[in-house]
């Protein structure tokens, strides 16, 4: 069993996240007149739907979640 | 209640918000009969004030088999097929959901956000206890949460997140605070969040006997980038860490369970078992490209989840958004999800089992491959021609979710969305 608990490696992942952050928003400062592509409908998503689909994949999937909300699923029941 | 009439009253209550919301937002005269200004001084002073709403219909009808299922069991051939003495039980279930968000402005600085999702669920763990009731062949749940967002600068807000969720026989409450900060003329957006959910519920065993009362609380952190690569490009990235200490196991699913006899073995239940406490994390990206020449947006996300139970999961997603015309356009995804079984998954036991040995028989939890691919076809009134445009939007959508150990699952929605 690989027994991956909390601790130094999730410091130096987020860690690394931050970096990667700082790296990418020195690449490009995009002004606000030039974005309205980045405002189509189509660039979202409907957070109605997307909560639908979610609760799909989490009652069913026990390796669910996780996309900025408490990961896991499998509840075992069918909903 | 029959499906059918499920779904026509959900359909009423999502149709009941929209021409509410409607009516209020169109009568000024109302408004001033209320002590509001807003019709003399502009809108924007007009507090507090209805931003968006939104109300959507899904509907799921699931079929197949699970080893921890009792339903129907001991079917031969196809997914039913016994492994070693024991087969898979039905999952046969259908699950009505309608939902409704709103956000209201309270003033330039505070704004909230309120979701509440109702589920109808036919068969919430089938016919595991209804060998002594019929309380899982129908089964309802609602959920509250609202978020309130204080925004002090452009450049930053804190967020407050709160809410209960109530279902037979759990009672939830959740609460957390996030905090965004916008950085590089918002180009870069970083959100830290953390969550607390606390469960407290009725824990039945498999033979239907009420043990009490049973708690589990979930933690979880999530440190979230949006980033803007080009004025056509955008990159969300998630990273998160959740942990979970208590009852973890769903206490009415049990494992068939051989105890050796003579002449012949007994096949018994034995009652699911997880450890008294699981880390589980994910890290996850997105990116999403506008194309303008075709009118269309491409997005390719991907995630990674591992626990510390051996269970690993690899998920993929691609999506496509096609204008048909300025104010239609057609949502296709298809999904890939490959996860391996946690490790203490068996589809059966043999006596003796340990006590406290984790064990369980959950198909959600064994590995497996999920495929799905989905269309929605979204209706926008505010860019539709001038005798019919307004602010709101509709959309209706199909997908297919098929797991390769036997399961799947067709679901149908239907949304609306207004902005004022």
């Amino acid at each position: 069993m690989a027994h991956l608990r909390p601790g130094r490696s999730s410091v130096v992942r987020a860690l690394a996240f931050v970096a990667l952050a700082a790296t990418l928003a020195g690449c490009v400062v995009v002004p606000q007149n030039r974005r309205r592509y980045l405002a189509d409908p189509t660039m979202g998503s409907d957070p109605l739907e997307e909560h639908a689909r979610d609760k799909l994949h989490t009652a069913r999937e026990g390796a669910a979640g996780g996309n900025g909300e408490p990961a896991g699923g499998g509840c075992g029941c069918s909903n | 209640m029959t499906p059918w009439r499920a779904l026509r009253s959900a359909a009423a209550f999502a149709g009941a918000l929209g021409l509410t919301a409607t009516a209020r937002a169109e009568d000024p005269a109302a408004a001033v009969a209320e002590g509001s200004y807003a019709p003399i001084l502009g809108d924007e002073l007009a507090y507090p004030r209805l931003e968006e709403l939104r109300a959507r219909v899904a509907f799921f009808l699931q079929d197949g088999q699970g080893y921890q299922s009792q339903a129907e069991p001991f079917t031969a051939g196809g997914h039913g097929a016994r492994v070693g003495p024991i087969g898979r039980g039905s999952e046969k279930a259908w699950v009505l959901e309608p939902m409704a968000y709103v956000r209201v402005r309270q003033n330039d600085e505070v704004s909230h956000e309120i979701f509440a999702p109702l589920d109808i669920v036919s068969a919430a763990s089938p016919d595991a206890l209804d060998v002594v009731s019929t309380a899982s062949r129908s089964n309802e749940s609602v959920e509250l949460s609202a978020t309130t967002t204080y925004t002090p600068s452009p450049d930053w807000d804190v967020a407050f997140r709160y809410g209960l969720h109530i279902e037979e026989p759990l009672r939830s409450i959740h609460a957390g605070p996030a905090v965004t900060l916008r950085l590089f003329e918002n180009n870069t957006v970083l959100r830290l969040a953390a969550f607390l959910v606390a469960d407290g519920f009725d824990p039945i065993t498999p033979t239907g006997f009420d043990l009490g009362f049973a708690a589990r609380t979930t933690f979880s952190v999530n440190l979230s980038l949006t980033q803007v690569l080009s004025p056509t490009t955008l990159l969300d990235a998630t990273i998160g860490t959740t942990e979970q200490w208590g009852t973890l196991e769903t206490t009415w699913n049990s494992l068939a369970t051989v105890r050796p006899g003579w002449p012949r073995p007994e096949l018994v239940r034995t009652a699911e078992l997880f450890p008294r406490s699981r880390n589980r994390d994910a890290v996850s990206a997105r990116i999403a490209q506008h194309v303008p020449a075709t009118h269309s947006t491409v997005k390719g996300s991907y995630r990674f989840y591992w626990d510390e139970d051996a269970q690993l999961a690899h998920t993929g997603e691609l999506e496509v958004d096609q204008y048909l015309v300025p104010w239609l356009y057609l949502h296709g995804h298809v999904r890939l999800h490959v996860q391996s079984g946690i490790s203490f998954f068996t589809p059966y036991l043999v006596e003796p089992v340990g006590p406290r040995a984790p064990r369980t028989s959950d198909s959600d939890l064994e590995r497996l491959v999920a495929r799905e691919g989905g269309l929605r076809l979204v209706f926008l009134r505010e860019r539709a021609p001038a005798s019919v445009r307004d602010t709101d939007s509709f959309d209706l959508g199909y997908l297919r979710y098929q797991r390769d150990n036997g399961l799947h699952v067709d679901y149908v929605s239907l949304g609306y969305g207004r902005s004022f």
